[in-house]
């Protein structure tokens, strides 16, 4: 068997639109066998990056960089380099973080005075986090960027750029509250070449004149968009089309806050994928507090919110929108609401509170999941739910996203006087799951595990401060230790370990202002998806039980993902069969095998399902020649009855047995033969002494009859002692007996002379020469 | 003695051929034990690895081909029975190498040695014929 490979770079491909393959495929099974752990990847890493759109270190504001490192088996150095809007790199010092370990460093106290101009008026960028790994995904990196002295924060997650991806752009909505507001597009662009395109922005009460960006390498543009709208704007929402001709895929984020209020939201961007296509979709956002908030935000008594869901159609179709709203309380239903049908280019408020009045949501739910279903393609319907009481004061938003995910990686957890967590996980599927919920803490060394079966829409939802403080046991009985304050977790769906259901959210919530800021997890998908072997050479007559592995691109471990294979087939069933993960070689010649899997791809910004056609490629072989691999000399005593004192020559000798290709032919299943012909001692011929085969094993250097498992052995001893001078000469084929077949490999014409005691040549004539 | 011999022989033959291990037209190993006895005669001495590998793997099995091949002359011969045994030590000489697995006792060897030692007047073959009965008992299962 040739060697094997778990490298990404492998014979995997995806078919997307060829018809031949498409005809070929049988269904994904419904409930393929969860993965196994096969253990770490060979660490051979590499540079990766992620960056997260937004810093600031402006006066009144700070930032806090977090890194949580997803491998699981080997630490991470990251370098976080700052990224002035201009584009100017500034390196940090490296941090090393353990795995599952979660670091947060506040970006002014790293700011050295050799870089200390980043603090200066006006500065603000993006950041890179840099590191040597197997993935960008083995990093979640994020910033949270605060207003000191406010209830005004927002995570900015990290995500891998580069030139693998592409977008097809970018839709959004822009909101002014108030005349007080700021309303901040942040365009980066984490790419070493200048990117371009064009925002136009829409409102209903002005046309504006669509405006040429471009974003120079690394550069950051902060766009005020109040200021672009003008004072007519104030009051209302808009839509924000960002094209990319280019098709590069920019960092882009907003941000409406208002220092007046204390309002904090981002007001969440869609990517468009350039190859999309239309189909059902549902978007969620699982954690919308409703009209009165859960105490555990520690809004003041008598606090009411104004839930609302901001919808834009940004399709050139009108759009039909199914909504349901999953609300909780100590109890939980869903509600539906009425069929929307949205124009193209409307933008349309949905009031929850008024369904609340009207009873037909509780009044006291506190919590909502919203799902809105429509048909089309990503970023088609644009939505943000907003719930904030009339001043603006308190509140929170939570986005929307359509990412279901086998396997969520979290960031950081808060648990102290003044924070707070609230991390939640819902069955986004049509069946029942269980979901796991591992909060890491202990520097990542030690594991807090919540495990629930969810219905179809079920939520799953952690207080982790009430897990501390009330010392809650987990599934396994343990407890968090009560001085724990913070950590990462991570969510995993452990019915649907290929293609998950679940989705996530998380708040950190901030007492000291009453204010709660929406963190999210990256979710982790598969990558180098391949046949393990992936190429396999073996004689007629083998069975090889074939393994489908994939590389999780969070965790850099290597998980078995056979079962979840299907339609295995081989190009050329007269050479190989492969009706399932066995393998069956049939007769000599070359072939190709090919299986299907369906698996959440790592595909950033998302891990959407994808069909990933692996092959491998089987020669089957025959033995045809052997390589001499080694030759020694030893002595004539090797032979029992034979001394120092008499003639000959005698040696090991440690062959290879190679294909028709002249490549190793690594099989444990062949006997090495050999006869003796032409047998003539000092000119006398004692004609055939070795007829027909006979075994050359065992023998002191091959334990068996058989070849090792690479296809080698050993001839030893060999040769000729004598008690007088001679010349020997005789010839020796050899044989390699498999299933039943004899091939011969080889035919040494050996002369043996030797005319001083214990000194003699032996030779082949060609490839083995050996005298003392 | 050259009916007890032909009795052991009778019953070995089953066993040899019980086994299947030999090749079909030389079930009993007589080819390599003659080639052996053939260049370990007249005085002088060849060993040829192929011929040593054949040996190591008969055990036993080398009193049943010496029988096979040789007669009741012979067997009286002390020259012969000279050449014979340090053949009947290689095919002990690595009990692991043995084929099959009731050949690594040496029942019918000892049995066939003892015939030898009590047949020979010949002290000097009859010591050699003690060290072999010797050697081969060390080299039995244990």
């Amino acid at each position: 068997m040739f060697p094997s490979s778990h490298r990404a770079v492998s014979a995997t491909f995806f078919i997307l639109l060829c018809s031949s393959f498409l005809r070929a495929q049988s269904a994904p099974p419904l409930h393929p066998p969860n993965p196994k752990v096969l253990g770490p990847a060979k660490w051979e890493p590499s540079p990766q990056e992620i960056s997260a759109a937004y810093w600031t270190l402006e006066p009144g504001w700070s930032t806090t960089l977090e890194m949580r490192n997803n491998v699981i088996h080997h630490d991470l150095t990251v370098t976080p380099v700052i990224r002035a809007s201009t584009g100017q790199e500034t390196p940090l010092a490296p941090v090393t973080i353990a795995p599952q370990h979660v670091i947060a460093l506040d970006l002014r106290t790293v700011v050295t005075a050799a870089n200390r101009t980043l603090s200066q008026l006006g500065s603000f960028g993006s950041v890179v986090f840099r590191f040597d790994g197997l993935y960008p995904d083995n990093l979640f990196g994020a910033t949270i960027v605060r207003r000191e002295g406010e209830p005004i924060d927002f995570h900015f997650d990290g995500q891998a750029a580069g030139l693998n991806y592409t977008s097809g752009g970018i839709e959004g909505m822009w909101w002014l509250p108030a005349a007080s507001s700021a309303d901040y597009l942040v365009l980066s662009n984490p790419l070493k070449k200048t990117v371009a395109g064009t925002l136009a922005l829409s409102s209903a009460s002005a046309s504006h004149r669509p405006m040429a960006v471009s974003l120079g390498p690394g550069e950051t543009k902060r766009i005020d968009l109040g200021e672009v709208l003008g004072p007519s704007s104030i009051g209302a929402v808009g839509g924000l089309s960002l094209s990319l001709p280019g098709k590069e895929l920019i960092s882009a984020t907003q941000i409406v806050f208002d220092e007046v209020t204390g309002l904090a939201a981002i007001m969440k961007l869609f990517d468009r994928d350039p190859d999309d296509q239309p189909k059902s979709r549902v978007l969620r956002a699982p954690m919308m507090a409703l009209s009165q908030p859960d105490q555990g935000l520690g809004f003041p008594s008598g606090t009411q919110l104004l839930p609302r869901i901001l919808l834009r159609n940004a399709a050139s179709a009108p759009t039909l929108v199914s909504a349901t709203v999953e609300w909780r309380n100590q109890s939980s239903g869903t509600f539906a609401l009425p069929d929307l049908t949205l124009s193209p280019g409307e933008i349309r408020t949905v009031n929850l509170a008024n369904y609340q009045q009207a009873g037909q949501i509780p009044q006291d739910a506190n919590w909502a999941t919203l799902r809105l279903a429509y048909t089309g393609r990503a970023a088609d319907l644009v939505a943000v739910a907003v719930s904030y009481d009339k001043d603006h004061r308190y509140g929170l938003q939570t986005p929307f996203s359509e990412n279901l995910s086998r396997l969520w990686a979290g960031g950081m957890w808060h648990v102290d006087p003044t924070h707070n967590t609230f991390i939640t996980s819902g069955n986004g599927g049509a069946e029942a799951t269980t979901a796991e919920v591992t909060l890491f803490y202990n520097g990542g060394a030690s594991r807090y595990r919540m495990e629930k079966m969810l219905s179809p829409g079920q939520q799953l939802w952690l207080d982790v401060g009430h897990l501390v403080h009330d010392q809650v046991p987990d599934s396994d009985g343990h407890v968090l230790p009560p001085d724990t304050m913070t950590g990462s977790y991570e969510l995993r769906d452990l019915d649907h370990a290929t293609l998950g259901q679940l989705y996530e959210g998380k708040l950190v919530i901030d007492k000291t202002y009453g204010h709660a800021a929406y963190g999210c997890g990256s979710c982790c998908g598969y990558d180098g998806v391949a046949f393990d072997p992936t190429t396999f050479g073996a004689p007629p007559g083998i069975d090889n039980q074939d393994f489908i592995h994939a590389n999780d691109t969070c965790s850099g471990t290597i998980d078995d993902v056979t079962g979840s294979g299907y339609d295995w087939s081989s190009s050329d069933t007269a050479v190989a069969t492969l009706p399932n993960s066995m393998l069956h070689t049939v007769a000599v010649g070359k072939a190709t095998g090919n299986t299907f899997t369906n698996l959440q791809w790592a595909h950033p910004p998302s891990c959407p399902a994808q069909i990933f056609a692996p092959q491998q490629s089987v020669a089957v072989q025959k033995p045809s020649s052997l390589k001499v691999l080694a030759v020694n000399q030893i002595p004539l005593t090797s032979f029992s009855g034979c001394t120092s004192l008499d003639f000959g020559a005698v040696l090991a000798i440690q062959y290879q047995v190679l294909d028709q290709y002249n490549n190793p032919l690594q099989s444990d299943s062949m006997v090495p033969q050999e006869e003796i012909l032409d047998d003539v001692i000092n000119g006398v011929n004692y004609g055939n002494t070795e007829f027909p085969w006979a075994n050359i094993g065992p023998n002191p250097g091959m334990p068996s009859i058989y070849t090792s498992a690479s296809g080698q052995f050993w001839d030893e001893p060999f040769g000729v002692c004598a008690s007088s001078a001679l010349t020997n000469t005789f010839t020796q084929p050899i044989s390699m007996l498999l299933s039943g077949i004899n091939f011969t490999v080889r035919n040494n014409a050996w002369t043996v002379v030797s005319t001083v005691p214990n000194h003699g040549s032996i030779t082949n004539g060609v490839d083995i020469t050996k005298s003392n | 003695m050259r009916l007890t011999l032909l009795t052991c022989c009778a019953i070995l033959t089953f066993v040899a051929v019980s086994t299947g291990q030999s090749p079909d037209d030389d079930p009993y190993s007589t080819r390599v034990v003659k080639d052996a006895l053939s260049m370990r005669s007249g005085g002088r001495m060849v060993i040829r690895s192929w011929s040593q590998r054949g040996l190591s793997r008969l055990g036993d099995g080398v009193s049943i081909a010496l029988l096979k091949m040789l007669d009741d002359s012979d067997l009286a011969n002390p020259q012969v029975v000279r050449d014979l045994l340090p053949i009947v030590r290689d095919a002990f000489a690595e009990p692991q190498f043995i084929a099959i697995k009731e050949n690594k006792e040496p029942k019918v060897t000892l049995f066939f040695l003892g015939s030898l030692r009590r047949n020979l007047s010949d002290t000097q073959t009859g010591d050699l014929i003690d060290q072999t009965i010797e050697y081969v008992k060390g080299q039995g299962p244990r």
